[in-house]
């Protein structure tokens, strides 16, 4: 099978699979993925595909959309922009592609935007959070809240419920990380509390002792944590082991049962939210459907895509309903005009910038376990 | 001072780390003289399979430990016989490569066997903390320092005192000399290698312990971290790497401390540069090194071995297929017509990255095959190229001309700059300062936010336009293909005339013998910057296209890997020859749309490619020239 794939693949690069015949009603729907499968970012990767390769068995069981099964191209980006765009260069030339979804970086997920805008494919970015991702063009959407609509409730995590008035923010070093830590600043000082480190921390990076020395000395009353699970897991484990107990404030990547397990005890009295609650009886199925597959827990990044591509599908089915002609721009406007859709991580109701704006729950980690605040 | 204080043990507990690391590095080079790039894959390996003993054996630590340093030193062995022995006699190069395509099969096995998660480490020493006012030191330092101390007594006890050592170390000076006095040389390489895999292995099973958790990219950022000690204290000196550990490790935590944390590694790979300006054999390198043929200059004692020494004897023997500069108008010529045949924006996209690598790959081929100074920093080049175009595009709104004018310019400055440290340097040294000039590169890019914007990157480049044509736009995939393909065709021109005039032939001359060169009457420094300056333009036009084929304009593309990437694209053109480098970097470039079908196995396979690629035409595809 590996083989026929590959020689398809040759195909196409030499460009005799290219000039399809026109879609046939019984024909799969297609629906391109991306996303880093390989390299330092894969275990993200990961988490997309094992979500959207059950949605997409899910409802090709339950007999597709309007009698048409959905076929997703899996491909890896590697989080490589170079990749990502000659994805979606493949995704542009295959015939009968309407939908895709990714990736998980900015940066990735742009250098495909361009490709897929001229080629009117819609994309749905379960994670992309850079500010003006969506404002590329009408064929930009995400998943995940803006920043800085989340800023206000990193405050109020920071500033109110953990009473900080000196506060430092070591954060992630990508798009992420720098736009939540200096938005989060801002909103921090405008409630009165005071900012004493911003700091990145590079991907990867695991020894964290003399930034651990520096807080020490600092001595601030609470620290944001806006850092990826695994480097933020090492960061907790050797700030306890440095004997500073100081309260710990993080948004969501750290809702990770991956994050419970590498930090063990040191992730005790963590206070955090999420988008997404494993415990919550509204996603049972889905997380009870996820672990038979997966033997492990959905975490919120397997609930983001699982979400998007539930919007591009319930879009493609609205489409199909109205009788237009399945186009990726009568998909795009379903999107964009879809009704408020209750998924996994909250309310898909896309605005006028294609933004959403999810509710996040507090939780605080008590006795290994995400608890509700 | 107490916070300066406890930031110099920080320094301790992490330099520790990496002198460990280092160890494997410099045993290997000093035997086999080769950047093993393994090494890395080796100390990964040597963590998960303790991770793997302990978790799903349910064995204790210490025969977990056992288990994985002996497999692993197997795996060492196995990696010289089956990745490096056949490649005796073929050029220096081959062998690193060979390492390096090791290197991805077992990173991307890696992925595959324990998933991409990081794993916590199963087993602990103790979490007992000591604390000396703020400062704290803990058990597992104390652990890792004993283990650290003890490998490195017995490893120097062993090179010098037993008659396996001594054949090492005979070896290590002079491989023929020791063959002909009856070492069996094959052997000791063998056991420099096995010796180089334990270690590997025990510095993963330490680092697990050290930061209680496993991860399968874990081995290139301290991989990295190894060669830069090994580099600083002296390749091929065994204290000199654990000297050059702790220096690392207090250096960067230091910077870390008082300029900022995402400061530490470029700070701590400038030291380096610096350190290689005043001391170019490294801290504690001495003589030693020049038998080897890493250090000295034109202007100090240096042996006859270069980069291509072993290919320039076979040089009558293999042929070298070449085109002549207009060859290359040709070529390009032909690949004009293709839009008129193929309509697939798809296959035109893969082409068009297909043009850019082989400019870039021909920028490499530049100074690491006619010059003979490997270059594993290339990426740092193409990024400044990329970064010049995605700076001045848009909020100066300059027409393409000028800012791939701009671009080309500032790139070759920014090449020549970084020559100078290189200067002094030859072989594996001046390797691994191009390898730290590349983490500059990229530690700037991330770094220097009003500028570059670090990781948000630069969005929405503008569509190309060329004023000299009239204002001519190039906005769909077809007509930025003819942009590329035009600018890389004239641009491989010039360089070939370059080549192939008396300049290359001085180029040449000086990668084979730099003091018979200087001898000859020849100004060696001026030559080699000006081949910088000409490889930084290459490799600047690159940049300046691919940011505009790209339109964003990230870090990420920068990286060490796509360094290595271009520089097995260079190698495996054969080097020097810029027919075949462009050769090898169109076709690497498109390789992996080709394999897309494999899935995960694809870099597996891309790796096993490059194996036998190098195995059947060890001197590059088309032979070095």
């Amino acid at each position: 099978m590996t083989f026929r794939r590959a020689t398809a693949g040759i195909a196409l690069v030499l460009g005799l699979a290219t000039t399809g015949v026109p879609a046939q009603a019984a024909d799969p729907i297609k629906i391109g993925f991306f996303a880093p499968l390989t390299g330092n970012l894969a275990n993200f990767g990961e988490r997309f595909r094992e979500s959207v390769q059950l949605f997409e068995e899910q409802v090709n069981a339950a007999g597709g959309i309007e009698g048409r099964k959905i076929e997703v191209i899996y491909e890896d980006d590697r989080n490589s922009p170079k990749e990502a765009a000659s994805i979606a260069q493949k995704f542009a030339n295959t015939p009968g592609l309407v939908f895709a979804v990714g990736s998980f970086s900015t940066t990735a997920s742009l250098a495909a935007a361009p490709i897929l805008t001229e080629a009117k494919i819609p994309q749905v970015s379960p994670s992309s959070s850079h500010p003006d991702f969506p404002k590329f063009s009408p064929y930009q959407f995400r998943q995940n809240t803006r920043q800085d609509k989340l800023a206000p409730l990193h405050a109020e995590l920071v500033v109110d419920k953990l009473k900080g008035k000196k506060i430092a923010i070591p954060f992630f070093q990508d798009d992420w990380g720098q736009t939540t830590a200096n938005l989060t600043k801002a909103a921090i000082e405008q409630r009165g509390g005071e900012v004493v480190l911003i700091e990145p921390i590079a991907p990867n990076a695991r020894d964290f002792r003399p930034l651990v020395s520096k807080i020490k000395a600092l001595n601030p009353d609470v620290i944001f944590l806006p850092v990826h699970y695994q480097e933020a897991s090492a960061f907790v484990q050797q700030l306890r082991q440095a004997g500073v107990t100081t309260p710990i404030g993080s948004p969501d990547p750290l809702s990770n049962p991956k994050f419970l397990e590498l930090a063990g005890k040191d992730a005790e009295g963590i206070l955090l939210y999420t988008s997404f609650f494993a415990d919550d009886p509204r996603v049972k199925a889905y997380v009870d459907a996820y672990k038979a597959k997966y033997n492990r827990l959905p975490d919120q990044y397997s609930a983001l895509a699982y979400d998007s591509i539930a919007v591009g599908v319930n879009a493609i089915r609205t489409v199909l309903q109205s009788g237009k002609p399945l186009t990726g721009e009568n998909v795009r406007d379903a999107i964009a005009s879809a009704p408020a859709y209750e998924g996994l991580t909250g309310t898909t109701k896309y605005d006028d910038e294609r933004e959403v704006n999810k509710k996040s729950t507090f939780i605080i980690i008590k006795n290994g376990a995400y608890v509700l605040y | 001072m107490e916070l300066f204080l406890s930031q110099i043990l920080n320094g301790l507990a992490i330099g520790q780390v990496y002198a460990l690391i280092a160890l494997g590095f410099s045993l290997v080079f000093g035997v086999a003289n080769i950047i093993n790039f393994a090494q890395g894959a080796l100390f990964m390996l040597g963590a998960f399979i303790a991770y793997s003993a302990i978790a799903w054996f349910g064995l204790p630590l210490v025969p977990a430990a056992a288990v994985s340093v002996v497999i692993v030193a197997i795996l060492g062995l196995l990696l010289e016989r089956i990745a490096l022995r056949p490649l005796i006699g073929a050029p220096y190069v081959a062998p690193f490569l060979s390492t390096l395509a090791i290197s991805t099969i077992i990173d991307q096995s890696a992925e595959i066997v324990w998933s991409p998660e990081s794993q916590p480490f199963p087993a602990s020493i103790s979490s007992t903390t000591f604390f000396i006012g703020n400062a704290y030191i803990t058990v597992t330092d104390l652990v890792i320092f004993g283990f650290g101390a003890a490998a490195t007594v017995a490893l120097t006890l062993f090179v010098s005192f037993t008659w396996t050592g001594r054949a090492l170390r005979a070896t290590a000076q002079d491989a023929s000399a020791a063959a002909q006095l009856g070492i069996r040389t094959d052997v000791m390489r063998q056991i420099a290698f096995g010796l180089a895999g334990a270690l590997g292995a025990l510095s993963g099973i330490l680092v697990a312990l050290y930061f209680q958790s496993v991860f399968p990219q874990m081995g290139i950022p301290f991989g990295l971290k190894g060669f830069a000690a090994a580099l600083l204290g002296g390749l091929a000196s065994i204290p000199g790497a654990v000297v050059g550990g702790l220096l690392l490790g207090i250096g960067e935590t230091l910077a870390s401390a008082y300029v900022g944390d995402s400061y530490r590694d470029a700070i701590a790979f400038t030291l380096l540069l610096l350190m290689l300006l005043v001391r170019p054999n490294g801290l504690l390198g001495g003589g030693r090194l020049d038998a080897l043929g890493g250090a000295g200059a034109a202007a100090g004692a240096m042996p006859t071995t270069s980069l291509l020494a072993s290919s320039s004897s076979q040089q009558s023997a293999l042929r070298a297929y070449y085109l002549p500069p207009w060859g290359f108008l040709a070529v390009g010529a032909a690949f004009a017509l293709v839009p008129l045949v193929v309509s697939s924006t798809y296959v035109l996209q893969a082409l068009i990255y297909g043009f850019i690598f082989a400019l870039l790959s021909a920028s490499t081929s530049l100074v690491s095959g006619s010059v003979g100074i490997l270059s594993i920093g290339q990426a740092a080049f193409f990024g400044v190229g990329a970064y010049a175009v995605g700076v001045f595009a848009r909020p100066y709104g300059l027409p393409a001309d000028a800012t791939l004018a701009i671009a080309i310019g500032l790139t070759a400055l920014v090449a020549v700059v970084a020559a100078i440290p290189l200067l002094k340097l030859t072989g594996h040294t001046a390797a691994l300062g191009t390898l730290a000039i590349g983490q500059i590169g990229f530690l700037v890019f991330l770094n220097w936010v009003s500028v570059t914007r670090g990781p948000m990157g630069i969005l929405n480049i503008p569509h190309p336009v060329l004023e000299l044509l009239g204002g001519l736009r190039f906005a769909t995939t077809e007509q930025k293909y003819w942009l590329v393909l035009g600018f890389a065709a004239v641009a491989l021109v010039i360089a070939e005339r370059y080549v192939s005039s008396p300049i290359g032939r001085v180029w040449r001359a000086i990668r084979e013998d730099r003091l018979a060169a200087l001898a000859a009457g020849l100004p060696v420094r001026r030559y080699i910057l000006l081949a910088f300056a000409v490889s930084g333009a290459l490799a600047g036009l690159a940049g300046g296209l691919f940011a505009y084929v790209q339109q964003v304009v990230s870090p990420e593309s920068f990286t060490v890997e796509t360094s290595i990437l271009v520089l097995t694209m260079a190698v495996l053109g054969g080097l020097g020859n810029l027919t075949g480098a462009a050769l090898a970097g169109f076709a690497l470039a498109i390789l992996p749309e080709f394999l897309r079908g494999f899935a995960e196995w694809r870099m597996i396979v891309y790796g096993l490619l490059l194996l036998v690629a190098l195995r059947v035409r060890p001197q590059g595809l088309l032979g070095a020239r």
